[in-house]
C-alpha cells in the first residue's frame, strides 16, 4: 500500500471496515507522513466530539421545553 | 414493555421530557448548522419533539428516537431554508454567541480551542458540514447518516472523509 492508497481509504480505515487493514498498518509502520496524517485526523475527531456542538443556552432550553409542553396541552 | 428499566417512560410526557433533556442539544446543533439562526433552529427543535410525541408508540425506545430526531431535524431545517429565500450561508453572519458544552471549568480552559474547532466546522461547504456534524459531532452511524442525507453509503463516507481532511488541513498548526 502507498500513501495515496491509504489517503483514499482513510475513512474506511478509521471506521474499521477496510479489507486491506493489514496492508494499511504495515504501511503506517514505515511512513512518518501517513502516521502524522492519521494522528492529526484522530485529533480532529476527538475535538469534534468534545467541542463541535453548538448547544442551547440554559434559558433557551427551559423556554423551549415549556413551549413544547404548552403545545401538547393545547392540542389535547 | 418488559423489564427493560424503561417502565418509567411509559408516560408520554415523562418520556418527552427525558428525551428532550438527552437529545435537545444534538437536535438543535444539527438544525443550527443548516439554518444559521438560533430562533429558527429552536423552532425546528420544537417541531421535531412534537412530532416525536405524536409517534410515541413507535419511538418510545430511547435507542431509536435519537436517530429519528436528528433525521427530522435535518429535514425540517432544510424546509426552513426552502421557505426562506435570503439564506445567510456565510458563517461570519452567524451569531457570535455559542455556548460551550461540558463543565464550566473545562469550558473556560478549552474555550479558545472549542471556538477554533467550531469556526472550522462552520467553514465547511454545506454538504460536507451536514455529513460531518451527523457522523463526527453527533456520532450517528454512517449508514444512518446516508439514510438521513438521502444518499448512498459510499457517498456519505466520501463526504465525511472530505470534511475530515479539510478540517485536518485547516486546523494543522492551530491545535
Amino acid at each position: 500500500m502507498k500513501c495515496a492508497d491509504l489517503a483514499a481509504n482513510l475513512t474506511e480505515f478509521l471506521e474499521g471496515g477496510l479489507d486491506a487493514e493489514a496492508e494499511a498498518l504495515e504501511h503506517l509502520a514505515s511512513c512518518d507522513r501517513c502516521q502524522t496524517v492519521l494522528v492529526q485526523t484522530r485529533s480532529v475527531l476527538d475535538l469534534s466530539s468534545r467541542h463541535g456542538r453548538v448547544s442551547l443556552e440554559p434559558a433557551e432550553r427551559a423556554e423551549l421545553l415549556e413551549r413544547i409542553l404548552d403545545t401538547r396541552r393545547k392540542t389535547r | 414493555m418488559t423489564s427493560s428499566g424503561l417502565e418509567h417512560l411509559d408516560d408520554p410526557l415523562a418520556w418527552l421530557v427525558e428525551m428532550f433533556e438527552t437529545n435537545a442539544d444534538s437536535v438543535f446543533n444539527v438544525a443550527y448548522r443548516i439554518v444559521w439562526n438560533r430562533a429558527d433552529a429552536q423552532d425546528v427543535v420544537q417541531n421535531a419533539f412534537i412530532k416525536a410525541l405524536q409517534r410515541f408508540d413507535q419511538l418510545r425506545d430511547p435507542a431509536t428516537v435519537r436517530g429519528w430526531l436528528l433525521a427530522v431535524s435535518y429535514r425540517e431545517a432544510l424546509m426552513v431554508l426552502r421557505r426562506r429565500r435570503d439564506v445567510p450561508t456565510d458563517p461570519f453572519e452567524m451569531p457570535g454567541s455559542v455556548s460551550a458544552i461540558g463543565d464550566p471549568v473545562s469550558a473556560v480552559l478549552d474555550g479558545e480551542l472549542a471556538a477554533v474547532m467550531r469556526a472550522a466546522i462552520d467553514k465547511l461547504p454545506d454538504r460536507l458540514r451536514a455529513a460531518f456534524v451527523l457522523r463526527d459531532v453527533e456520532e450517528m452511524a454512517m449508514s444512518d447518516v446516508a439514510d438521513t442525507l438521502g444518499i448512498g453509503l459510499s457517498a456519505a463516507k466520501m463526504r465525511v472523509g472530505r470534511a475530515r481532511e479539510q478540517l485536518r488541513v485547516e486546523l494543522t498548526g492551530r491545535i
